[in-house]
């Protein structure tokens, strides 16, 4: 059942603490939804990107295999992180005290269900568990399941954060580095000067040296020259798990 | 746009679209109509002009990307959907390269929806439509979680149409003589997403038919990537300058996961169609089609080129008492023998909430499982509410011509009706009585529909095999050929086939019985000419004249004698006194009760008749002539 916010995860930090990471995961997502011009192209727009308002009350729901509502859809977040099957000790990819939203989806069951039903995927860094809570909007409760080693794909969140750890391990980084300066003839610093992508990694018997990454939550990552190629990222992944870059083969 | 006037007279046309809607029997009793339980955009509909309907909901997943759900189709002259599939969608895309140094799995490792769905040019859905969706993503720093929105436009619904839908000339085999054409222009609408997932670019279409038929296409454009081109010549292909580099050859693994939900029936089965050659027959050797029922959840390996299979729901009848059932189709799939995963081209299971990817399973409640565990995990249950898992594989050898950009590249299979309904959803109306061996002829010329059995008055043994027809002889329209091609079967002869109103002509015919009184009559409308008796020897002879009534157009003469029921008959045209008219409207001119009209053998000089007679009725079915 519903069980009240937890302040840790609905505390309201000041708005230029948080900046720096929307704008970095805006800057990602906008890398990968860039439109390129299109002969003749007109009259197909996007809406605004909308940050959503917290809902922590039932908003109006549409019908059962409707696309999420704004409202609807952070609702479903609330509830399904607020849950009493999220550990106490949660923790986002950052190591702070929420847990981390990787997908909302209207739920993927019985499409004759009657319910509002919303499948959130969570992931706790704490105890390296994926969670699918299985919202019911209507009645404001949560099945849950979770499984150590279920790695759903990473958000843009987490590969800007996967970014900085691979950008703040010198040694690791060395060669993208050489390699970026040697296209560019710049220092790559920042995530904003590449367009980058990540994957989910699940290691395979013909991938050495990423056992760690049978439980802990890897990405594999691709960075792009801003008009040009692709730089040489197939050495290694990231393990946000343990907040470290590993090599593979 | 198709024609598809037919011209018949005024006083028919009510029974000709009283038959139009009686066409497709109602069905036996069924589940109940199943709801759409989505509202607005989410909802699509399409009507088709031969009255087939669909009816689905649509919505992008962020990781299976395009899903299609409670997709029913309603077929022509039915008074409900009836469901097809619970929902569809694609469960992992599979690309291991032939270098063995990548294997991506586009699906449960980036996902189709999110970031990844692309926003839709109005240029390249040019003659389409588009439709919203949403991208939605959550940044969680310091303990705090801020969510975002936008949509874009991403679902591109098409019409479509293809021609030669379907075709059926009633000419006479062998005579070069124009008839009645039944042809239609076939209507479909796809809806298409794109992907974008690293240098590639997938194409998610899935397209209806007005007769009932789906397809799953996956179209992969975008570039190749620079980093693949690390391949040898056995692994790759030279593309760029002479052989200085070789673009690695992969796969395309798209597995699609197809919840069927025939009819809304509690039991559907899975059967897999067999043909072997048999003992030698009298020309060739027999072949042995046979079934078997899928009996659990399996793997399914095709074991010749021949093999099929079908799902079917036993206890959903169409109204000729077939259970009703989709069939796969395909047009070609290359399965990769490299992972044991993608060596079945279908695994078949029972509907399982949690299985909802063909590897790498991300729900943790059957996690990071594969349709191969799936299969051994229930391989003791009974197979009743299938989901088919089909592997749409496409090994990629990359050519000069996939840059830049790739051309697209689609890997597609189908699902048809078999059995759906008792005819093809696309059956024009005068086709509507056509419906297993009529024992006759066709009449679609006839109004309504009728097939009839041949004339045949001195009733004998059928001959043991069908002898082609014999060619008419088109310089000699006059004669007419026996009715049943028995050597007793009357013959007739006019002195002309091209009659006006009021004016007379001769005939001769012969066969008759002695000395029986027989009767002209012009048809469709029967107007009575006139009656001559038979000779000694059954032959008659006379000159009559065409009645002043005789409407213009096609008609035919048919003398018919009073005690032996023997008939003959010739086409003949009714042209205005002043001569043959122009070339008009070309519409055919009513004819009447059903006469064997592959008997008629003089080619149907279209005369103007005018508008009023046209009657519109399906407007993509065409009858007309040619």
């Amino acid at each position: 059942m519903q069980s009240p916010p937890r302040k840790t995860r609905t505390r309201r930090l000041p708005y230029a603490i948080l900046g720096g990471g929307v704008v970095a995961a805006a800057a990602i997502v906008g890398g990968f939804l860039a439109i390129p011009a299109v002969s003749g192209a007109s009259g197909a727009e996007s809406s605004a990107t909308e940050e959503l308002d917290e809902v922590t009350s039932k908003p109006d729901l549409g019908a059962p295999r409707d696309p999420l509502s704004p409202d609807e859809l952070s609702y479903a977040i609330h509830l399904a992180s607020t849950d009493e099957s999220v550990p106490d000790d949660v923790t986002s990819v950052d190591g702070s005290d929420a847990p981390q939203v990787l997908s909302v989806d209207i739920a993927n069951g019985d499409v004759d269900a009657t319910g509002r039903l919303v499948d959130v995927f969570l992931f706790d860094y704490t105890s390296n568990q994926t969670f699918l809570q299985r919202v019911d909007l209507a009645g404001g409760s949560v099945e849950s399941t979770a499984k150590a080693g279920v790695q759903p794909p990473p958000t843009p969140d987490e590969v800007d954060y996967a970014f900085s750890l691979f950008l703040d391990d010198a040694v690791a980084s060395a060669a993208v580095r050489a390699e970026y300066a040697a296209v560019t003839g710049d220092e790559l610093e920042s995530i904003d000067q590449l367009a980058v992508t990540g994957g989910a990694f699940v290691p395979d018997a013909g991938t050495l040296g990423a056992d760690a990454c049978g439980l802990d939550r890897c990405v594999e990552m691709q960075f792009r020259v801003s008009g040009g190629g692709y730089l040489d990222t197939t050495g290694f992944v990231v393990d946000l798990s343990a907040k470290s870059v590993i090599g593979i083969k | 746009m198709k024609r598809i006037s037919r011209a018949i007279a005024v006083v028919a046309t009510a029974v000709a679209v009283t038959a139009g809607l009686a066409v497709i029997p109602v069905t036996s009793a069924s589940a109940a109509a199943p709801a759409v339980n989505c509202s607005g955009d989410a909802r699509i509909e399409k009507s088709f002009d031969n009255g087939t309907d669909w009816q689905m909901c649509w919505r992008v997943d962020s990781k299976h990307g395009l899903v299609l759900e409670q997709v029913a189709v309603k077929a022509p002259g039915e008074d409900s959907f009836r469901r097809v599939l619970d929902s569809v969608s694609l469960g992992q895309l599979n690309v291991p390269y032939d270098t063995g140094k990548n294997v991506w799995n586009d699906i449960t490792s980036y996902g189709f929806g999110n970031q990844y769905l692309q926003k839709l040019s109005a240029a390249e859905c040019s003659t389409g439509t588009l439709r919203d969706y949403g991208q939605a993503w959550s940044v969680t720093r310091r303990g705090v979680t801020t969510n975002y929105l936008r949509t874009i436009p991403s679902l591109c619904i098409t019409d479509t149409t293809r021609d030669l839908s379907y075709r059926s000339h009633e000419q006479t085999w062998g005579s070069i003589e124009d008839k009645p054409l039944f042809t239609a222009t076939g209507q479909a609408f796809n809806l298409t997403i794109v992907s974008k997932v690293d240098w590639y670019e997938y194409a998610t279409k899935v397209e209806f038919t007005d007769e009932g038929a789906i397809s799953f296409n996956l179209g992969a454009t975008g570039d190749i990537s620079y980093e693949d081109f690390d391949a040898d010549a056995t692994t790759g292909w030279p593309v760029g300058t002479d052989a200085a580099n070789y673009a690695a050859s992969h796969w395309h693994n798209a597995f699609w996961r197809l919840d069927f939900g025939l009819d809304g029936q509690s039991v559907q089965q899975v059967e897999q169609y067999d043909s072997t050659l048999g003992e030698q027959g009298e020309m060739a050797p027999l072949m042995h089609t046979t079934g078997a029922t899928i009996a659990h959840p399996a793997n399914l390996v095709p074991a010749a080129d021949t093999t099929w299979w079908r799902v079917v729901a036993p206890e959903s009848r169409n109204a000729d008492n077939h259970a009703r059932s989709y069939e796969f189709v395909f047009p070609g799939s290359q399965l990769y023998q490299g992972n044991p995963i993608t060596q079945p081209l279908i695994s078949v299971t029972n509907y399982a909430d949690c299985e909802q990817f063909a590897s790498n399973n991300l729900n943790p409640a059957c996690p990071n499982l594969s349709v191969l565990d799936y299969v051994a995990n229930s391989a003791d249950t009974s197979l009743t509410d299938p989901v088919a898992w089909v592997n749409s594989g496409f090994h990629h050898v990359v050519r000069d011509e996939d840059q830049s950009p790739m051309q697209t590249h689609w890997q597609s299979f189908s699902i048809m009706p078999r059995d759906w309904t008792a005819q093809s959803m696309s059956t024009p109306d005068a086709r509507t009585c056509i419906n297993g061996d009529t024992g006759g002829e066709i009449h679609s010329d006839e109004t309504p529909c009728e097939a009839v059995v041949p004339t045949d008055p001195e009733p004998t043994d059928p001959p043991a095999t069908t002898e082609p027809p014999a060619p008419t002889d088109p310089a000699d329209p006059g004669t007419e050929e026996p009715v049943d091609g028995g050597a007793d079967a009357p013959t007739l002869k006019l002195s002309t086939t091209e009659l006006a109103p009021g004016e007379s002509f001769g005939l001769e015919g012969a066969g008759f019985a002695e000395h029986e009184s027989v009767e002209i009559v012009l048809h469709s409308d029967p107007i009575t000419v006139g009656e001559l008796t038979a000779d000694g020897s059954g032959a008659i002879s006379g000159t009559l004249k065409v009645p002043a009534a005789a409407p213009e157009g096609s008609h035919t003469v048919v003398v018919t004698g009073a005690q032996s029921g023997l008939t003959a008959k010739v086409a003949v045209t009714v042209a205005p006194a002043a001569g043959p008219a122009g070339t008009g409207a070309g519409l055919l001119a009513s004819t009447g009760t059903a006469l064997p009209i592959a008997a008629a053998t003089v080619a149907l000089l279209l005369l103007a008749v005018g508008g009023l007679l046209m009657v519109r009725r399906r407007r993509r079915s065409a009858i007309s002539p040619i």
